[in-house]
């Protein structure tokens, strides 16, 4: 479960309100896509939710713990892709997933079943022995998704997954974000990529100058907008002010 | 070469390299990081000003003592050899970070500019950074000597122009060199190594050039240092001798006839620019063969299987992250060199031209003067010393630039975080135990067992050195770096550190001499030293406790 109760955030001295008072609850189970033009609070949202920028006010809660309160009970219980594959370039693919599978306390035989399940699953079987520093961005991508699947976190919080992923790997992520959730856990997504929120989630939010103008299911946003077409024209109409 | 396009990148590069947009934006837009950053630089500048008092004093005494002798130009030599040979050492770490290592080098290379224009741009960045390294030592000589001789407007005139112009030849040197080592090496599977390799034979031609042209003759050393003495210019040859445009500065500022010192100006700044162009053609030739596919590395086949398994490992977080430090530091040909390999070429530089007997010093008498037991302690405190310079810690959380994510969002408490980066240091500094062993079979008289004393007292007083190095970088990281060279050189933690951790070092080391004075046993001494340094050592790492979760979690990037 994730609650995101009464949460804000400004810069600079309160001149831009980034995210203003918002309230979302998402359950179990569940593909939640966050949506919203450049500058409308995604990135904030989410980087208050895992813990890498301090709210003004409000609350962020993951499993019942308060991300504030018990930062280390949230994040062993969360992964986090951001939008930007940035990773440790000097070292190579096997070395940062060993680093973060240690720093996840992932015991020995599941840190091995899972990454051979997963490079093979995204072709990175022998990439994984090379820096970092030779990848591309796709596969910048790749290493930093199954760093954060290794631990089989019962959260998954992604910022735009499939920007450089190819086609082939963007289809098993889908597949693979769908298991996850007829397994009982939570991904969370921004994306701009429209026709994927509509086809692969259960649920939407529309977010727009920090606060949240929509939420609910495809069919749910069609009924509150006035051209009930495709996701697209509710959202090209939600945000248009 | 286009000057229009060479003036847009050496703008974009200044604006970047000291952050004056940055700081524009902060000033405007009232951000405390701008009273923050100002702060800072006062509070650094006030910590060095005594030191600074100190070599201001030193500098007139010298000049008083001079003054009539016929010597006075001295001290203008002498400036100008310690600057130039400054932005040398410097400048080779600046350089070759700036010219390949740079974050903005794809985009320009892509960019309608010339070869030249870019390396241009950085070289002009590059030497704006030198002016103010050199600024300390160099213009402290042209007052203190401006003053004494009561120099006119042309003497300031020219003391300006000597000063601008200063640094371009030793640049230019190392510029050249530079470009020529990566230009091969890009040649090469293993580029990173060579490079390194590299940087440590320019460091040691340096040295052994250095020590070529100013060792005395053998046979003849009172004859020669009679000579010295009685000509008045005897010293300065010699010193010029080193470095011939020092000769040209000394006399374009001390020459009694105006005519003479124009024409030593002219020689001067003629040579600079005549190296600049040098520069700027070498530089369409051998800048981009060096620089395009440098990042590139090789990429492995099919792998064997079971590799995976055999690769594999469980470590404690702490060890993990002591170990991706050490890592990341082994793999940045910048990094290394700063913060390990400093480690060889500090004490080798220290005590390779007294092995020698460069001027004159017998080190085996030298070393008979000292007591044995201060000796040792030297010696311990010289390991702590090796080991905070080498500012591993003390940029370590500035170094993680915006991958500082990754520590914030593992679930690793922050204070095991800082465990892990502190035992990274302790076991660089580690690599000081062989340089101590090498000390005592050709230097120092210490038996295995001093070794071992010396050692560990020496690892025991590096703890709070280096638990408070890593405190600094704590509290104020430095994370908009666009190149590894300017997380190191121009974060000013490393600065702070260094002048707090020497002034601990010394703290400790008085009581030290002050207990053996009062006739306390070299055993008692090390013990309590030992327990001084360990106490210290507590006392940081509880600060560091304290700080670090709040850290963790309020820096946002």
């Amino acid at each position: 479960m994730i609650e995101l109760k009464n949460l804000s955030k400004s810069y600079n001295r309160g001149q831009i309100q980034a995210v203003s008072d918002l309230d979302l609850a998402i359950k179990g189970g569940e593909i939640f896509g966050f949506l919203g033009p450049n500058g409308a609070g995604k990135t904030t949202t989410i980087k208050m939710m895992v813990g890498l920028l301090k709210p003004d006010a409000g609350q962020v809660k993951i499993k019942g713990f308060d991300i504030q309160k018990n930062p280390l009970e949230v994040k062993k219980r969360i992964g986090y892709v951001p939008d930007q594959p940035d990773v440790y370039e000097k070292l190579t693919g096997l070395e940062y997933l060993d680093f973060m599978a240690d720093a996840y306390a992932v015991p020995l035989e599941q840190r091995l079943e899972k990454m051979e399940k997963l490079l093979e699953k995204f072709q990175m079987e022998n990439a994984v022995f090379d820096l970092i520093q030779s990848y591309s961005h796709g596969m910048r991508q790749k290493i930093v998704l199954i760093g954060s699947l290794i631990p089989d976190p019962e959260v998954l919080i992604i910022d735009e997954p499939l920007t450089g992923l190819d086609p082939k790997s963007s289809h098993i992520f889908k597949e693979m974000m769908r298991s996850r959730c007829e397994e009982g856990k939570i991904v969370f997504f921004s994306t701009h990529i429209l026709e994927v929120a509509e086809k692969f989630c259960d649920r939407v939010g529309i977010i727009n100058k920090g606060r949240l103008i929509a939420l609910g299911t495809l069919q749910e946003l069609q009924k509150q907008a006035q051209r009930k077409e495709s996701l697209e024209s509710i959202f090209l109409e939600l945000t248009a002010s | 070469m286009r000057w229009s396009k060479l003036w847009i990148l050496i703008r974009i590069n200044l604006k970047v390299t000291f952050g004056f947009s940055a700081w524009l934006y902060y000033f405007r837009k009232r951000d405390r990081r701008f009273w923050g950053g100002l702060g800072i630089f006062a509070a650094v500048l006030a910590g060095v000003a005594p030191l600074f008092y100190f070599y201001l004093l030193l500098l007139q005494e010298t000049a008083a003592e001079l003054a009539g002798t016929g010597w006075e130009g001295v001290i203008i030599t002498s400036g100008a050899v310690l600057a130039s040979a400054l932005v040398f050492f410097l400048g080779l770490v600046y350089v070759i970070s700036a010219f390949y290592f740079a974050d903005d080098l794809d985009r320009l290379i892509s960019m309608p500019f010339k070869p030249a224009e870019i390396l241009g741009g950085k070289f002009f960045a590059v030497l704006f950074s030198e002016y103010l390294t050199i600024a300390p030592f160099f213009i402290p000589t042209l007052l203190v000597y401006g003053l004494q001789v009561e120099g006119g407007l042309l003497y300031w005139f020219f003391a300006i122009i000597i000063y601008l112009l200063l640094p371009v030849i030793p640049l230019i040197i190392v510029s050249l060199g530079t470009i020529l080592l990566m230009s091969i090496t890009n040649l090469s599977r293993n580029k990173d190594l060579l490079r390194i390799l590299g940087m440590v034979l320019l460091v040691v031609v340096l040295l052994g050039f250095n020590y070529l042209v100013t060792r005395l003759p053998e046979g003849g050393e009172m004859e020669f240092m009679l000579e010295i003495m009685q000509e008045p210019e005897g010293m300065i040859s010699i010193t010029g001798r080193a470095y011939p445009p020092s000769i040209w500065i000394t006399e374009a500022l001390t020459a009694a006839g105006a005519g003479d010192r124009l024409l030593n100006l002219g020689l001067f700044a003629g040579v600079s620019l005549l190296g600049l162009l040098g520069l700027m053609v070498g530089a369409d030739r051998l800048f981009f063969p060096g620089l395009i596919g440098g990042q590139e590395i090789t990429i492995g086949g099919k792998v064997k299987p079971g590799l995976l398994q055999k690769k594999v490992r469980s470590r404690s977080p702490v060890l993990s992250i002591a170990l991706r430090e050490i890592k990341i530091l082994i793999r940045v040909p910048i990094y290394l060199f700063n913060s390990i390999l400093i480690l060889i070429i500090a004490p080798v530089a220290l005590f390779f031209p007294l092995l020698l007997g460069m001027g004159g010093v017998n080190i085996d008498e030298y070393i008979a003067l000292i007591e044995p037991d201060l000796l040792k302690l030297g010696g311990a405190g010289f390991f702590a010393l090796l080991g905070f310079i080498a500012s591993a810690l003390s940029s370590s959380i500035s170094r993680e630039g915006k991958l500082f994510r990754i520590s914030q969002q593992i679930p690793v408490h922050p204070n095991y975080q800082v465990l892990g980066k502190l035992i990274s240091g302790l076991l660089i500094s580690l690599l000081i135990v062989p340089i101590i062993i090498l000390a005592a079979i050709i230097i120092f008289p210490w038996s295995p067992l001093d070794i071992i004393i010396i050692c560990l007292l020496g690892l025991l007083l590096s703890v709070p050195l280096l638990a408070f190095s890593l405190l600094i970088d704590l509290l104020r990281p430095y994370f908009n770096w666009q190149n590894p060279q300017q997380a190191i050189k121009q974060n000013i933690n490393v600065l702070i550190a260094m002048v707090g951790g020497f002034l601990i070092l010394l703290g400790l080391g008085y009581v030290m001499v002050y207990l053996l004075e009062r006739g306390l046993g070299i055993n008692w001494i090390f013990l309590l030293t030992g327990i001084g340094a360990g106490l210290a050592g507590l006392i940081f790492l509880l600060i560091l406790f304290q700080v670090a979760p709040r850290r963790y979690r309020d820096i946002s990037l």
